[in-house]
């Protein structure tokens, strides 16, 4: 063996800014704050609900002014963001297909119409 | 025909400098021309001390990976005529320390791939007379994706976990891993499980999923290792119950090669 001196390039803080499949991943990643942020708030909510009318009343109003609005409208672009994203990678998380005849696009069907469904319970539980 | 191509090549020479840095080449531009053959036309014709890997030129060995404009690439499966007239800039796969000029130290990769023991593991081993194991179709399909890989580096050079941390095993050794497990033939999945279930095993990676991207084979890694977080959960479930799967085997003596059983 001759004269070795390997060089470790650096990572820098920026490294996913250089390509788009970074910058999407980050994207994704990061709508976990939203949902966090969102979490909280429902956390406050029910907390609100457990103290008596009044704190309830007032955490209602709250939901309604204009930054809260806007808040929850960010928010449920990432949550949409976060779910189309998981949507189409949750095929490579399963393993065992009963027939191959079940394609990728097949699964991610599978959790649109898991999502729609789940969605229209919710509404008719509220609504009905 | 007289048109030229720039490549744009990291060199670095570990006698003479301390950190890398990039020259510029013009070299003829042919349209069956590969990034490898333009790395191979500076070297015969412009500046014989440049050094790279390659071998088989044909996308098989694995040795020619390197950055293209920034994204890991097999120098002999990627055309210049997919960047002239822009000039096209050549570095060492990332992630890896650079030995010389593109020649990147993939032995940390080289270390971890032997970690997840890549070869079948069997209880006992048969005897020559009672023939190969036999398999069927189905039973192939399920890992022969992952058994494409080629040990090329691209993945690892793709990977923001891995270049963040590189404790973490990889992807395409996880991958290989996840090719013996699901292997009909293999019995030694429980002498994988820890390296599966260590903080630098499955559970590092967070699904970016850029390894299957630039994967030259089409192997899937993310695919791999995110379908052992499901084996590992598994794992984890029957320890709590007391029914983990334990090792058969001690040790690599039962040891057989692929190639042996035909």
């Amino acid at each position: 063996m001759g004269y070795r001196k390997p060089y470790q390039r650096p990572m820098t803080a920026s490294w996913w800014q250089q390509n788009r499949y970074y910058q999407k991943y980050m994207l994704r990643e990061s709508s976990s704050i939203f949902v966090a942020i969102y979490s909280v708030n429902l956390m406050l909510g029910l907390f609100a609900l457990t103290k008596g009318p009044t704190e309830w009343h007032l955490w209602l109003s709250t939901q309604t002014n204009f930054f809260m609005m806007l808040l929850h409208t960010i928010i449920f672009g990432f949550v949409i963001y976060h779910a189309v994203t998981w949507f189409s990678l949750a095929p490579k998380t399963i393993p065992v297909r009963p027939s191959p005849k079940i394609t990728d696009k097949m699964l991610e069907l599978g959790h649109y119409v898991a999502w729609a469904v789940a969605t229209c319970a919710v509404f008719v539980l509220f609504f009905w | 025909m007289g048109d030229k191509i720039t490549l744009e090549i990291m060199r670095y020479d570990p006698e003479k400098d301390d950190k890398p840095r990039m020259q510029t080449f013009q070299v003829p531009y042919v349209y069956e021309m590969s990034v490898l053959d333009g790395l191979q036309y500076t070297k015969d014709h412009l500046d014989q001390t440049l050094t790279y890997r390659y071998s088989c030129k044909m996308a098989i060995c694995g040795s020619c990976g390197f950055m293209v404009n920034g994204v890991p690439k097999l120098g002999c499966k990627t055309f210049l005529r997919d960047y002239f007239p822009q000039p096209v800039r050549i570095e060492p796969l990332a992630n890896f320390p650079i030995e010389k000029d593109l020649v990147s130290d993939i032995s940390d990769f080289i270390k971890k791939l032997e970690a997840i023991k890549p070869y079948l593991i069997r209880e006992n081993k048969g005897s020559l007379k009672d023939g190969a194991y036999s398999q069927t179709p189905e039973q192939l399909a399920r890992y022969r994706q992952y058994s494409m890989c080629i040990n090329c580096g691209l993945c690892y050079a793709a990977c923001p976990q891995y270049g963040l941390k590189n404790e973490f095993v990889g992807p395409a050794a996880l991958a290989l891993m996840h090719r013996y497990n699901t292997d009909s033939r293999d019995q030694g999945r429980a002498e994988r499980i820890p390296v599966m279930n260590a903080e630098e095993g499955v559970w590092s990676c967070t699904f970016v999923g850029y390894c299957s991207e630039v994967c030259p084979k089409k192997v899937d890694p993310a695919a791999a290792i995110n379908q052992s977080k499901v084996l590992s959960s598994i794992d984890y479930g029957l320890h709590l119950v007391g029914k983990a799967e334990q090792p058969k085997t001690i040790d690599d003596r039962h040891r057989i090669s692929e190639r042996k059983e035909g």
